[in-house]
């Protein structure tokens, strides 16, 4: 019967079947009271689970997220904070944010906190160790005169973890938001305060998007158990207003209407449910794909019968064109890894162990791409890490509970309220389910008998509920909108050029339709792609090294005028030729480029200069070839691949294309700084 | 133990010219090696607590930042003084105060009455002149060779990159290297990284500096005569940042 067995909300693109095969419901509940029930299997953190379940009974009790007397909808009151990893420099970071982090201190005042550097998070730690170093309580109601309610994180979750959001965000309201590039940043620092500065041109109309594909039972339950009857609540409901609410028939939900969707017509609430599309951790689409909406194009799994999942069939980042703005909306994704995926998969009971099923935790490709859109991204982005179950919305024995999910929309739109106060449902939601868990459990290991239904059901909801999370700011909220005579053009943000001065907000109005969609090109250190070969900056090209006749001095070199300017000229010839050469040289490799990572017990016994490294082992290579040919050579150890010195590797080779493509643009600056100095004779 | 980044070179060149960021430059003389060209050693001398390592490369990075981003100015602050919208005033930075004194030496007939001055100028723009061809040789030298990293972590040398100027990069690690260590290599190495580049980008920039001093003197000059000037106000305005930073610490 299909009551008793579990559905996930994933496909593995790779293989093009099921990521994860349906589990009876029975032998779920055996795996999770394992041979001796641990309340561990919650949460190891015995003070987070005291968080949790003092979270529930306050919930139970009617008491606030925020101390009594403190509006939590007001940042005056409830204070706003920024997050950065301890070990990353945030000043570039912060610097690209500078304009949203301006907006929020001038709203939340003397509750505005910054934590970077050695305020910042700290590799390893708690919430609750984390929250004792800033001064504040590790549990209870929130104190924002101690430390701010609303609390974005900056990094990726390599940086600060996911486990991290999931504690912190039980007591506070928490967004993250992690991207590749700093103009990724403020481009969506812009997005945030335009929007709230100036309004929105968004109509009030919500969309919501349910795929179903043919033989497919996870899909026909969250079409019909969570986006259906969502929608009609939501039609139905007296406070609706103004709003439009429409509903996508799930055969129109193909990757061509999808996309049209958002690049013509975006909502200003899109909420999808369906599958997201899963890979290996050692497919190379894994990080620019992972977590994609399937949409209604894919036949189902009896028609594709397991072959690979093309790109036509979902809707990725990189269908998001460059000049999309959906400014001012709100993306709320139900699917596996929408919002990112774990270094190790989050349901070890399955497996009996933890699976690594990435090579690094990251936030997923799609949210990144909304949220940063040049000319005015999405404000936030409400998705799911690891996997999503139908227990979100339905329980085995066929019972709806959609009402954490409507409530959040219905504060979140109908009343105002900031995403993350209007995500607080979830968060009452997992506080509760982990609490009853945790009893269940301790009963179960004196020997009460548990229903393995009750008890599959709580945990399967209890890990889809912690695991919603924001991406974008938690204090962003639905923005008012712009008067009917200046709404008729789509909205626009205005992108200058200079790279040195923070650019002003443009109102998103018509006189600012015709955006400057200059991009400035990556500050040094951020990650970019090998230059190919023929694609070098214009002011490259051959150096002439003869230099001007050394003429007269005017006496500007005392008594050897001649002489001097003989030094220089030489000096500069052989620089030109230097730097020609060397030109020649990186325009002839630039089609590869190959990253070696030795390990030896002492690295400075190894004579590398001369090519000998006896003494040291290879353990990874990664050879690359722009016409996309790329060997690798993955580390292993005696438990499999070495997960530790691949991330290594991994990041060297980062390193190495983010050198390669700064070395040529100072190449190329060094050159024109020549040619201006013959030019200028 | 405080943090020490150092940058070693083999050079036959009396000068070298310090690149930006933390790195005090250490030559170590001509090398007669027969491996070629020797490589240039960026080294980062680290505590060994984790914390206090993480803050030094932390400080470096801000010490680059600030001359990074100090250089992007250059370009803005020598058109404000071609374009006469700065005046000889003692609030006015030193830079742009030399830069002046040089254009006015410069229209000055050689015969005119100097009191001393002339002579004051003229060597420091002959030492300006000497450490711009320095600075020449010694990126000449570097493109020949490769650049190493090495990141010394207590007092244990637990990393070493080493990257030749078309980005291929080849790494030997400690076998027992932590997260945290190789963290601390992989600052290192982008720090070492950014700022050869930065000196690359230098030279580029003088050139273009000269091109436009070049503009201000009444009677035509070639900008290969400016090239002193440029650099030194180059200098002056990297001196500033340090300067800066020293204040406020």
């Amino acid at each position: 019967m299909a009551e008793d067995w579990l559905y996930f909300n994933g496909v593995n693109a790779s293989r093009g079947e099921y990521a994860h095969e349906p589990i009876p419901v029975r032998e779920l509940a055996r795996l999770i009271l394992g041979e001796r029930p641990s309340s561990d299997q919650i949460d190891p953190d015995p003070e987070q689970r005291a968080a949790l379940r003092e979270r529930y009974l306050a919930d139970a009790s009617g008491a606030f997220r925020v101390k009594e007397g403190v509006d939590p909808t007001d940042l005056a009151q409830a204070g706003w904070g920024i997050i950065f990893s301890a070990t990353v420099d945030p000043a570039p970071i912060r610097e690209a944010l500078s304009e949203l982090l301006n907006w929020r201190q001038a709203q939340a005042g003397s509750r505005y906190r910054e934590c970077s550097g050695e305020r910042g998070y700290r590799p390893g730690e708690s919430k609750a160790a984390f929250l004792r170093r800033q001064g504040a309580a590790t549990s209870g109601p929130v104190d924002p005169e101690r430390f701010p309610y609303y609390l974005l994180l900056v990094g990726s979750p390599e940086e600060i973890p996911f486990r991290f959001q999931y504690q912190l965000d039980v007591q506070y309201a928490v967004g993250r938001i992690h991207f590749a590039t700093l103009d990724e940043y403020a481009a969506y620092a812009r997005s945030v305060v335009a929007a709230e500065r100036n309004g929105i041109t968004l109509p009030r109309r919500i969309v919501f998007a349910g795929v179903q594909h043919p033989d497919d039972v996870a899909t026909s339950r969250s079409l019909q158990g969570l986006v259906q009857p969502l929608a009609t609540e939501l039609v139905g409901h007296p406070q609706r207003g103004e709003w439009e609410i429409s509903t996508l028939s799930s055969s129109d939900v193909t990757k061509e209407r999808l996309s049209q969707l958002l690049h013509n017509e975006p909502p200003t609430l899109l909420f999808t449910a369906g599958h997201g599309v899963e890979f290996e951790a050692n497919d190379p689409r894994q990080v620019a794909h992972q977590g994609a909406i399937l949409c209604a194009d894919w036949p189902g799994p009896q028609a594709w019968r397991q072959r690979p999942i093309p790109p036509a069939f979902y809707l990725a980042a990189d269908d998001i064109a460059n000049n999309t703005s959906i400014h001012g909306a709100f993306v709320f994704q139900f699917a596996c890894f929408g919002a990112g995926c774990p270094r190790e998969d989050d349901f070890p009971h399955l497996r009996g162990t933890r699976s690594v099923i990435a090579i690094k935790p990251f936030v997923s490709a799609l949210p990144r791409r909304l949220l940063s859109l040049p000319r005015g991204g999405a404000l936030a982005y409400i998705g799911h890490v690891e996997r999503a179950w139908t227990f979100s919305f339905s329980d085995t024995r066929g019972g709806r509970q959609i009402e954490t999910f409507s409530s959040t929309l219905r504060r979140l739109l109908f009343a105002g309220a900031p995403i993350g106060y209007a995500l607080e449902f979830f968060n009452e939601r997992y506080a509760e389910l982990a609490t009853v868990l945790t009893e269940d459990i301790e009963n179960a290991r004196w020997g009460q008998a548990i229903d393995p239904i009750e008890l599959s059901t709580r945990w399967t909801e209890h890990n889809d509920a912690r695991s919603y999370i924001i991406l974008g700011d938690p204090a962003t909220r639905l923005c008012r909108q712009l008067a009917a005579d200046t709404a008729d053009s789509p909205p626009r943000l205005t992108i200058q050029s200079s790279s040195t001065e923070t650019p002003p907000i443009a109102a998103p109005s018509p006189t600012a339709a015709e955006p400057v969609t200059t991009i400035p090109p990556s500050p040094s250190g951020q990650p970019v792609a090998p230059v190919p070969a023929g694609s070098l900056p214009p002011e490259t090209p051959v150096i002439p090294v003869a230099l001007p006749e050394v003429g007269a001095s005017f006496g500007l070199f005392g008594n050897k005028p001649a002489e001097t300017m003989q030094k220089l000229s030489t000096a500069l010839q052989e620089f030109g030729e230097r730097l020609a050469m060397t030109l020649q040289q990186v325009i002839a490799d630039a089609a590869h480029l190959e990253v070696e990572t030795y390990t030896t017990d002492a690295p400075e016994t190894i004579n590398y200069r001369q090519g000998d490294f006896r003494g040291a082992s290879l353990r990874a290579v990664t050879r690359m070839s722009l016409d996309g040919d790329t060997q690798v050579l993955v580390p292993t150890n005696a438990e499999g691949i070495d997960e530790r010195l691949w991330a290594i590797h991994v990041s060297m080779v980062q390193q190495a294309q983010t050198n390669r493509a700064e070395m040529v643009r100072a190449i190329a600056t060094a050159a024109a700084g020549l040619l201006s100095v013959l030019q200028g004779k | 133990m405080n943090a020490v980044f150092v940058v070693i070179e083999s050079s036959s060149s009396p000068t070298v010219v310090t690149p930006p960021g933390p790195w005090q430059p250490l030559v170590i003389g001509s090398a007669f090696s027969t491996g070629g060209q020797p490589d240039v050693i960026w080294q980062a001398r680290l505590p060994n607590d984790a914390l206090a390592a993480q803050a030094a490369i932390h400080s470096a990075m801000s010490q680059l930042d600030a001359q990074e981003q100090a250089l992007t100015t250059v370009e803005q602050r020598l058109r404000q003084v071609v374009d006469g919208a700065v005046s000889f005033s003692t609030t006015l930075p030193l830079a742009e105060q030399h830069l002046l004194a040089w254009v006015s030496m410069r229209e000055q007939p050689p015969e005119g009455a100097s009191f001393g001055l002339r002579d004051e100028v003229q060597e420091r723009w002959q030492a300006a002149q000497e450490q711009f061809i320095a600075l020449n040789t010694q990126v000449c030298e570097a493109l020949k060779s490769y650049a190493t990293v090495e990141t010394v972590h207590g007092s244990r040398l637990i990393a070493r990159t080493r990257v030749n100027w078309f980005g291929d990069v080849q790494s030997w690690l400690v076998n027992d290297i932590t997260p945290v260590q190789a963290t601390l290599h992989h600052q290192t190495l982008t720090l070492a990284l950014r700022s050869r580049a930065a000196l690359l980008r230098i030279i580029g920039l003088v050139g273009r500096g000269a091109a436009l001093i070049a503009t201000m003197v009444a009677s035509p000059i070639s900008a290969l005569m400016a090239l002193p000037a440029s650099w030194q106000f180059v200098q002056e305005v990297l001196a500033e940042v340090r300067q800066s930073m020293v204040s406020s610490t």
